[in-house]
């Protein structure tokens, strides 16, 4: 009963988390039509902005908000520099593909020479811990989970009720279309770029303290993403919420009953499964309606 | 019948190289080219630093070999896999495991000789590469990349931390091969890079073999226009199958290689910035091309090689990054053709002028 209760408790941590990551990759590929594969080292370009800014000195929330900006920042340079001018190229998806690789790598090695080899400890929202039936329940594992649930859900009002929601939703139906309705298309790209290395940023704000911080400790969280991105059905918002809490519970399973090490080629093993089975994902809808 | 159904006519002289994709290599220059490497040790070990400059043309031979078999599945089919890495881990590891028993390591199985198990490596990456291609296969594009990315991954954590065979963390140490012996030199490095240009020229010919022949052509149409091959009549998921086993053989083999020359294999191999040097050695010299891989690679060992003098660790990987992204976005068919591309317009100045 112990063990299903933690299980469960490390389901929706891991759900909430890698929903944040995912719903970012989703995004772009939903909008951009492209696979950002830099977006592992853009989260960890969020943890280390982060600890750098409470190093010298920053209060907690201030520090968090502005590693976040400073993540989109950084994303949108990213897009400017090496995907906007492959854009719509020929070859283009291998050549984004290629170019965001390249981007990925320069960012991780830029902080390797930065901040060094070695962990980063970054502090937690809010320390301390509260025992419920023996699970322990730490408070910033409650905090990550709130605070993913309201972005998510903040995230969902914003593509269905706001004007900007509205004109990234009409661009990554059809993009033509939404240029011939005097959207600006190339604004809109901006900003789904900005909100998706943001929402990467606060992934490794809020995952690092648990995890590790370091120059390579992107790759796993964006496998991870790449997995529940493509369960969901690629470019679908809500499959992406829903594939990422089927994904957290499987690995969150895993963990207590098999140990660790299994999570990884289970998870491999299912996606192949479902893949052979669903190659659209489980929730792949029609291309006229993805996000 | 009428007679001329019965006579084909000659493609012009501009097509006959797309007509025939499997026309005849230029013999005389190929047997010079072949003897300068055969000939280039009696020079080299002559000079002061000789071991540096023959164990930079075996990383050569060997990566040449890597990039132009992955090369094979990322250009000349276009099927954007990243598994290759892990194809040569597991041909190194395949070799390791069955030659690197010993008094201070009894982790790995079994002591047999190394000129034996070297030939598990190419065999075993071929499996897996049937293995992961029956599922991976059918699949396009972003799926083909979560499953190779994934599939690296998990061989990586699985010899990281998986049984006691495989050494952990600390990976195997495989005997060296006794070349020098065989071949009666009293040099080891000279009888190592005879035995690595060996490698290079046969996987080098069965590959060149593959692009300019009818399977090559079948593999680009089906690259540039998948329904319509299709319809022709090409088994896509067989003829994939073959290439992605046959590209993963002549990785093995180089990765079971370089393991008895280094005398070690360990889950490093598996790491993302290899990955990305064979990548970027594949996209600056030109991907989809034969000649491409081979001179990316020259260009980028001499480059890595320059940068480990002049720069600190973690500049090389970021100066790769860099390169590459330019490449991508200035000329995405690779070094050679933009550069060749210059130099047609610039000639055609001069022949329109005269």
């Amino acid at each position: 009963m112990d063990m299903l209760l933690q299980a469960v408790w490390g389901g929706i941590v891991f759900g909430s988390v890698y929903g944040l990551m995912a719903v970012g990759l989703t995004l772009i590929w939903g909008a951009l039509n492209f696979l950002n594969m830099a977006h592992g080292a853009l989260y960890v370009a969020g943890g280390y902005l982060a600890w750098t800014l409470m190093d010298m000195g920053l209060p907690m929330l201030p520090a968090f908000a502005l590693a976040v900006a400073g993540t989109a920042v950084v994303g949108i340079a990213m897009y400017l520099a090496t995907v906007r001018p492959v854009l719509g190229k020929e070859g283009w998806l291998n050549a984004t593909m290629i170019s965001t690789i390249a981007a990925g790598i320069v960012i991780e090695n830029a902080a390797l020479l930065i901040w060094g080899p070695r962990n980063k400890v970054m502090p937690e929202l809010i320390e301390g811990d509260v025992v419920v039936a023996n699970v322990v329940i730490t408070y910033h594992s409650v905090a990550v989970v709130a605070l993913s649930v309201l972005l998510l859900m903040g995230l969902q009002m914003f593509l269905k009720k706001s004007r900007h929601g509205l004109a990234v939703r009409a661009v990554s139906q059809q993009m033509d279309a939404a240029r011939l309705m005097a959207i600006p298309v190339k604004r809109v790209f901006l900003i789904v770029m900005g909100v998706s290395a943001a929402l990467a940023g606060v992934a490794g704000v809020l995952l690092t303290p648990v995890l590790v911080l370091n120059p390579g400790a992107g790759f796993l969280p964006l496998l991870k993403a790449l997995i529940v991105v493509i369960l969901g059905g690629l470019g679908s918002v809500k499959g992406t919420i829903w594939a990422a809490l089927a994904v957290g519970f499987l690995e969150s399973f895993v963990q207590v009953y098999l140990g660790a090490s299994w999570s990884l080629p289970i998870l491999f093993l299912m996606i192949v499964l479902v893949l052979s089975a669903r190659p659209q994902g489980f929730f792949g809808q029609p291309v006229a309606q993805r996000l | 019948m009428s007679s001329h159904t019965t006579e084909a006519p000659r493609p012009p002289a501009e097509l006959r190289s797309l007509s025939l994709p499997w026309a005849k290599a230029n013999l005389p220059l190929t047997a010079l080219g072949v003897l300068a490497l055969l000939v280039a040790p009696v020079f080299v070990s002559g000079m002061g630093n000789s071991g540096f400059y023959l164990n930079l043309c075996v990383l050569f031979f060997i990566y040449a070999v890597v990039a132009q078999s992955w090369n094979l599945v990322l250009g000349v089919a276009g099927i954007f896999s990243l598994a290759q890495v892990a194809f040569f881990a597991i041909g190194g590891y395949a070799t390791a495991l069955f030659s690197a028993k010993s008094d201070i390591a009894p982790d790995a199985i079994a002591a047999w000789s190394p000129w034996l198990t070297i030939w598990f490596a190419p065999v075993a990456a071929a499996l897996f590469a049937v293995v992961l291609g029956l599922p991976m296969l059918r699949l396009r594009g972003i799926y083909v990349v979560l499953l190779t990315l994934g599939f690296q991954e998990a061989v990586r954590n699985f010899l990281a931390t998986g049984p006691t065979v495989f050494g952990r963390g600390q990976g195997l140490a495989p005997p060296r091969l006794e070349v020098a012996e065989l071949l009666g030199l009293d040099r080891p490095d000279v009888a190592y890079y005879y035995a690595a240009l060996a490698v290079f020229l046969v996987s080098t010919f069965a590959i060149w073999k593959i692009i300019y022949s009818p399977t090559g052509m079948a593999l680009t149409a089906m690259r540039d226009a998948p329904e319509y091959a299709e319809s022709r009549g090409i088994d896509m998921l067989r003829l994939r199958l073959g290439l992605f086993a046959y590209s993963a053989f002549f990785t093995g083999l180089a990765g079971g290689f370089m393991s008895h020359y280094l005398g070690a294999i360990s889950p490093t191999t598996l790491s993302f910035p290899f990955l990305v040097l064979l990548m970027t050695m594949i996209v600056v010299g030109g991907w989809g091309t034969f000649w491409g891989p081979i001179v990316g690679t020259a260009m980028i060992i001499v480059l890595d090689e320059w940068l480990r003098d002049t720069l600190e660790g973690g500049w090389r990987l970021i100066v790769f990054g860099v390169l590459l992204a330019v490449i991508v976005i200035a000329a995405p068919n690779g070094l050679g053709p933009w550069l060749g591309e210059r130099w047609r317009r610039f000639t055609q100045v001069f022949r329109e002028a005269g």
